[in-house]
């Protein structure tokens, strides 16, 4: 269970979150959404300890975060966190890469070899897999990205925009996939960070909207919709939420583009 | 796993370079004989070889037959049934009769290019005498045996802080060689027995042997610098630095300060002697005038200042690297929250080198009559303290500091967080690890 009690974080003047209270429950998918630069990775960073908040506590499975040394090294057992961009090392090979974090956290040895290869199979990488990742393109390091943080068989994902980075059709299928199965286990908790919404409709359990660093609305896909009275697409709710003077705005547009 | 070749030079070898050196020394003495305008280089050539190769053969005694400077031979002595005791496969590293007998031939070369240029050469209108030079090359050849031995002791720190501490007394409370002597003897005797302690734990690696494949698997991991960002940064992974006992810090502090007292003494006994008269006369002219005593006193606050600042940003540097204030200057202005007390209580130790060593350097200033040496040594001793106390610890600061852990910027190239490529810097603490 990840529990966010008050939490304020500031890089400088202005606040990046404002007073985020929030409890994901064990097993659960939440998608974090909202327009670019409202604090959705900043919240994610806060969840992952790259970030200390100036106010508020992270809990994670009952322990504090940044509490004591004890607390943090049992946290970081059960928490893998992929950011957008992570660092790879340009002069291994994928396949010695995603065995290396495997080990790191400790997955048996027999699974490891076993689950690089599937996931190597999974992302369209079993070619590449064996090939030094300098000679990897965009697509393929967000792939190899991807495989790193789900070998860890991390209890708690966080996962910051897993979908963007230049994944072909095929890896955004395999990666909707994965984390539709991992929704539907119990034992694992992803907090993912997604700017469009019709990817995760149907995946998330439960959707948290954020704007200027507040949580504006956060709940199932089915609820959200109660809340704005929209039965269209996920886009749509998002938008009636976020901005509900949207459709008025547009429709005055398009009225002096046409008198025009 | 093939054994390491012999470092011992083959017999054709010996005898290529000693017919190389008796052709260099012939070559020479001729030039003195017939081109007079040119003996001079010759004469220095004499001399100065014997040091060169004097210096070379000692620190190449000990790398190639000490197991701790090779990993190769160590590695494989290790699958031997060797134990502290037996001889070396490779040969000994003690001094040896042929070790006696090269380092004799080389201070008789230096003592006959002493000869040749005529025993002109002095110090400070002290003659030289031509034992004396034949004794310095000896005496080169010993230290540089030592200080090489000296450092094939491993991670025996007890023993290494007891000979540091001992290493003044060659020159304090005055340079005698005889006592320089007998103090160098018992350094070495210390080296010895630090040595044998080291080789008596040989192999060194037999944690390995008992760790688990999954312990040896993430070692591996670690050393061969695979992990980044941000796995390096907040993933399972074990620290390697230990903190010091506030005991280790006040003995271990002693040790610079000790040096630095010593080092300063012996200058100011080295000035005495080289000036002579000049040096009192000297202490009388900057007596005569206040003023000048002001100024060398302004000239030393200054210094003092610079070292404590220099001590205090390297104490900041430590705890920065790899991370960021969680707000920035002008954030904490802007919100009112001008102290972090999560963030910034790793510069209280370095507020309090400044302070606490400009404060000293004007209380010991003014305490009289003071030893030159007293001062900056004291002086150092507390800046060392103040700089080697954990406080916070890094490991506390790693994992609870009010931070913000700096992670690989793709456009910013900024490499802080690239994993290190020097891997075998990395001691991982495993649970159940054998060492």
């Amino acid at each position: 269970m990840i529990e966010l009690k008050n939490i304020w974080h500031h890089y400088g003047i202005r606040p990046t979150l404002r007073d985020i209270n929030l409890t994901v429950s064990p097993g659960e998918l939440l998608c974090v959404m909202g327009p670019n630069g409202m604090g959705k990775s900043t919240l994610l960073g806060v969840i992952a300890g790259i970030l200390a908040p100036i106010k508020g506590t992270v809990r994670i499975n009952g322990l504090t975060r940044r509490q004591s040394i004890e607390e943090e090294k049992k946290i970081r057992e059960q928490v893998v966190y992929l950011p957008d961009t992570p660092w790879l090392p340009d002069s291994n090979t994928g396949r010695e890469f995603i065995l290396g974090v495997g080990r790191l956290y400790g997955v048996d040895e027999d699974r490891l070899f076993d689950h690089a290869q599937k996931l190597l199979d999974l992302f369209d990488l079993s070619d590449k897999g064996d090939r030094t990742i300098s000679s990897y393109s965009t697509g393929q390091r967000k792939k190899i990205g991807l495989c790193s943080g789900l070998i860890t068989d991390a209890p708690i994902m966080i996962l910051d925009e897993p979908f963007s980075g230049g994944l072909d059709s095929s890896g955004l299928l395999a990666l909707q996939q994965v984390l539709k199965h991992l929704a539907e286990r119990d034992d694992v908790t992803v907090v993912m960070a997604v700017p469009v919404p019709e990817l995760v409709e149907g995946l998330a359990d439960r959707i948290a909207i954020i704007q200027n660093g507040q949580i504006l609305a956060c709940d199932s896909t089915t609820g959200l919709r109660q809340t704005t009275g929209t039965d269209g697409t996920l886009g749509e709710v998002l938008e009636q939420l976020l901005h509900p003077d949207g459709p008025k705005n547009l429709a005055s547009y398009f009225e002096t583009v046409d008198q025009k | 796993m093939n054994k390491p070749r012999k470092a011992r030079p083959s017999s054709k070898t010996i005898l290529t370079w000693m017919i190389a050196l008796a052709t260099i020394i012939l070559g020479i003495y001729l030039l003195y004989l017939w081109l007079p305008s040119y003996k001079i280089y010759g004469y220095r050539t004499l001399i100065g070889l014997p040091f060169i190769i004097a210096f070379s053969c000692a620190i190449a005694r000990v790398v190639a037959y000490h197991p701790y400077a090779s990993k190769k031979y160590r590695d494989w002595l290790a699958y031997t049934p060797w134990t502290y005791g037996k001889p070396l496969p490779l040969g000994t590293f003690h001094i040896s009769v042929g070790d006696l007998t090269g380092v004799a031939i080389l201070a008789g070369i230096a003592a006959f290019g002493f000869w040749l240029s005529g025993d002109t050469y002095a110090i400070q209108s002290e003659p030289i005498h031509l034992w004396e030079v034949a004794a310095a090359v000896g005496l080169l050849w010993l230290i540089t045996y030592l200080v090489s031995l000296f450092f094939m002791m491993g991670d025996d720190k007890k023993m290494t802080a007891g000979i540091l501490a001992l290493v003044p007394l060659t020159v304090y409370p005055h340079f005698n060689i005889w006592i320089g002597l007998s103090v160098v003897g018992v350094i070495y005797l210390l080296i010895l027995a630090g040595i044998r302690r080291t080789l008596g734990g040989f192999p060194w690696n037999r944690g390995d042997w008992t760790e688990s494949p999954q312990q040896r698997q993430l070692k591996e991991v670690l050393k061969s610098g695979i992990i980044g960002w941000p796995y390096r940064q907040i993933g399972p992974v074990p620290f390697k630095k230990k903190t010091p006992s506030l005991v280790a810090i006040l003995l271990a502090s002693t040790i610079p300060a000790w040096w630095l007292f010593a080092s300063i003494h012996s200058i100011e006994l080295y000035m005495q002697w080289s000036m002579g008269e000049s040096y009192d006369q000297l202490l009388e002219f900057m007596n005569q005038d206040q003023m000048r005593i002001e100024n060398l006193l302004r000239a030393y606050r200054i210094l003092a200042l610079i070292a404590t600042v220099f001590v205090a940003l390297q104490k900041v540097v430590i705890y920065i690297s790899g991370t960021r204030p969680p707000i920035s200057l002008l954030g904490r202005f802007a919100t009112g929250r001008l102290i972090i007390p999560g963030y910034d209580k790793i510069f209280i130790m370095p507020i309090l080198i400044i302070a606490v060593g400009w404060c000293l350097t004007d209380l010991l200033l003014a305490i009289k009559p003071m030893p030159l040496a007293v001062s900056p040594s004291i002086i150092l001793y507390v800046l060392t303290v103040l700089f080697m106390s954990p406080y916070p610890s890094i490991e506390k600061w790693r994992y609870t500091g009010h931070l913000r852990v700096d992670g690989y910027r793709k456009s910013g190239g900024d490499t802080a967080s690239k994993p290190r490529q020097k891997s075998n810097q990395i001691t991982i603490e495993l649970p159940g690890a054998g060492n």
